[in-house]
């Protein structure tokens, strides 16, 4: 039917559209270097997601815990520097640097992984259904080029997700410090929140590329994208907590950026493993990715 | 030069894609023809300096794809055969970006990305995204896209796959004015020979990886590929014809149909090694008329002969 509606549109189209030259003239002035094709990639994608209502939405929504907790930090540090001078003893409860650790992994966990299946999950099977890589590869665009292109786009999304509210609450923090030496014990957490959005941008777009590499339905990439990142996850901890085996909890992504970051905010981790094992977890999953996208990348044919 | 390919020899595994092709030809429309497994895909690839060929060498608009394969490809657009978009792009976006990735400037891209599409008749609906135009429209958008960052040379594929007559003819219209409006060379790859005649000057034929035609049109259409018509008085008589003819050292192809012959002679032959073979076989020719061979007749005779020639 919609074949049909198509054709008609199509002969009506043909009937109404000419040519109407607007005139022409050669552009002979300098043209970006073809090593840098990757930038252009890049800033299409970012425009075209802000484009989307959905990922809007994300990242505004995304930054409702930033709000909340900078409130609740705000009040808990003035109270405390107005009262240390007091004989009264308030409770800070959790350090600073716990609450901001809340914050980047348990709620930016849910919105960075929203952003990855919105962003990254059709990134590269919309392409290979609306045949896109004869667009990419038949001009001056590589392999590369195209993969690195989309990895900046996607993991910046997700990265700013994940570093915004952190990076704000730190340098709150930092503002809110009651002396120099109290500022110079809160400085390592910028750094802190830097890194781990590094490795969560990482974590959550090089795998749901690689998926979305596999095949041109862009359902199929998200089904199984979601179920590789949380189906593990209950499973591992709970077999972890039972059978008393903290190794076993690394199956689960979300586990592994979860001790990564307990290790770099200096909060007591979840499970009595070194923090290399999930750091290795991590970036083998981010390396057998990339090598899965690089090989898939390499058997496209711009000519069937 | 436009393409200068000196042995160029390729090989996927055990599969020889193309077989010692020595080419060179000068800028202009060339039609790429061949049956399928020719090797058109190949040549195009080669061209474009997606694959390397394993012996020989080429160069295309004196560059040489192995060694500068991005560079080249900035000056060649290439429209392909298939659905080629940017999921939820408008034609605008997608002609800009196109033209931003050959290393256009952005203001300089959109620009000329209005222009390329009032070029090829989209202007009014150029906002519109290019997974809800129809077939005709989508090959428009192609074309543009492929023109946008002002190609010396382009490449299309098929062009007017799926187009009804009127679209076909307006497409076919817009590429032949293209090397004279735009300055670049065309080169059309198509099975359908009438889009190849209609624009082209000159052909490259390819069968089983081998160039067996390069050259214009018209010297392809030659004398010796002309052909006479001959009607005799009944089909039995036309058959006798027809071994007789055969017999001779002439292509003879009966229409039982219409009772018709269709006689190639030999070179160097004309109507009366017709006459004198129906006199000997004790045929009366009824009615034989010198027809011009058509386009679609020379290639098949190309193609004949080379099949001829192999076994």
């Amino acid at each position: 039917m919609a074949d049909a509606e198509n054709k008609s549109a199509g002969i009506a189209e043909s009937k109404s559209a000419g040519i109407r030259d607007l005139g022409y003239a050669r552009y002979d002035g300098p043209r970006l270097p073809p090593r840098r094709r990757y930038a252009v990639l890049a800033k299409q994608h970012l425009a075209l997601f802000w484009r989307g209502g959905l990922v809007k939405a994300v990242l505004i929504v995304g930054m409702l815990p930033l709000l909340i907790c900078a409130v609740v930090m705000y009040f808990k540090l003035q109270a405390a520097k107005a009262l240390a001078a007091s004989s009264f003893k308030y409770n800070l409860g959790s350090p600073p640097e716990q609450w901001i650790y809340n914050c980047v992994y348990w709620c930016q966990l849910w919105f960075g992984f929203a952003m990855s299946m919105l962003v990254a999950a059709p990134a590269i099977s919309d392409d290979v259904r609306t045949g896109a890589f004869h667009f990419y590869f038949a001009r001056p665009v590589s392999k590369s080029h195209y993969a690195v292109g989309k990895l900046i786009a996607i993991s910046t999304l997700i990265a700013v997700l994940a570093a915004g509210p952190g990076f704000l609450l730190g340098v709150m923090r930092l503002s809110l410090a009651s002396g120099s030496d109290d500022a110079l014990k809160s400085l390592p957490i910028l750094l802190a929140v830097l890194m781990y959005a590094l490795l969560f941008a990482g974590t959550l777009t090089l795998p749901a590329l690689a998926l979305s590499s596999l095949t041109s339905k862009t359902g199929h990439v998200m089904g199984g994208w979601a179920a590789l990142f949380f189906l593990p996850w209950p499973l591992g901890e709970a077999t972890a907590s039972t059978a008393d085996m903290p190794y076993v909890a690394l199956i689960s992504l979300p586990t592994d950026l979860r001790l990564v970051a307990q290790w770099l905010f200096g909060v007591t981790p979840s499970y009595d493993v070194p923090v290399a094992a999930p750091l290795g977890v991590l970036l083998a999953v981010c390396f057998g990715s990339a090598l899965v996208l690089r090989a898939r990348l390499e058997k496209v044919e711009v000519f069937a | 030069m436009l393409l200068e390919l000196q042995g160029v020899d390729k090989h996927y595994g055990a599969v020889h894609a193309l077989k010692t092709m020595d080419l060179s030809t000068e800028p202009g429309s060339i039609g790429l023809l061949g049956p399928n497994g020719a090797g058109k895909s190949t040549l195009l690839k080669i061209l474009l300096g997606l694959v390397k060929p394993t012996a020989g060498s080429v160069r295309v608009l004196g560059e040489d794809p192995t060694q500068r394969s991005l560079e080249l490809r900035q000056r060649i657009g290439y429209m392909p055969e298939n659905d080629c978009y940017i999921a939820k792009l408008d034609a605008v976006d997608t002609c800009a970006y196109a033209g931003e990735l050959c290393g256009l400037p952005p203001a300089e891209a959109r620009q000329r990305a209005n222009a390329v599409l009032e070029y090829t008749g989209l202007g009014d609906k150029r906002y519109l995204k290019v997974q809800a135009y129809s077939t005709g429209q989508r090959q428009r958008v192609k074309l543009a896209q492929a023109l946008v960052h002002d190609p010396d040379l382009l490449l299309l594929d098929e062009p007017t796959n799926g187009l009804d007559p009127q679209g076909r003819d307006e497409m076919l219209t817009l590429i032949k004015q293209l090397p004279e409006r735009r300055g670049c060379s065309v080169i059309l790859s198509s099975h359908l020979l009438r889009d190849v005649e209609a624009v082209c000057e000159r052909v490259i034929v390819l069968a089983e990886g081998e160039l067996i035609h390069h050259g214009g049109i018209d010297a392809m259409q030659g004398k010796d590929s002309d052909y006479y018509q001959v009607r005799t008085k009944g089909t039995a008589e036309a058959k006798t014809l027809r071994e007789a003819l055969e017999a001779g050292g002439c292509q003879a192809l009966l229409d039982l149909d219409s009772g018709m012959l269709q006689v190639r002679v030999p070179p160097g032959e004309d109507a009366d090694a017709i006459f004198r073979v129906a006199l000997d076989a004790n045929v009366q020719v009824r009615h034989l008329e010198r027809r011009k061979a058509s386009f679609e007749d020379a290639f098949l005779d190309v193609l004949a002969q080379r099949k001829s020639a192999a076994s």
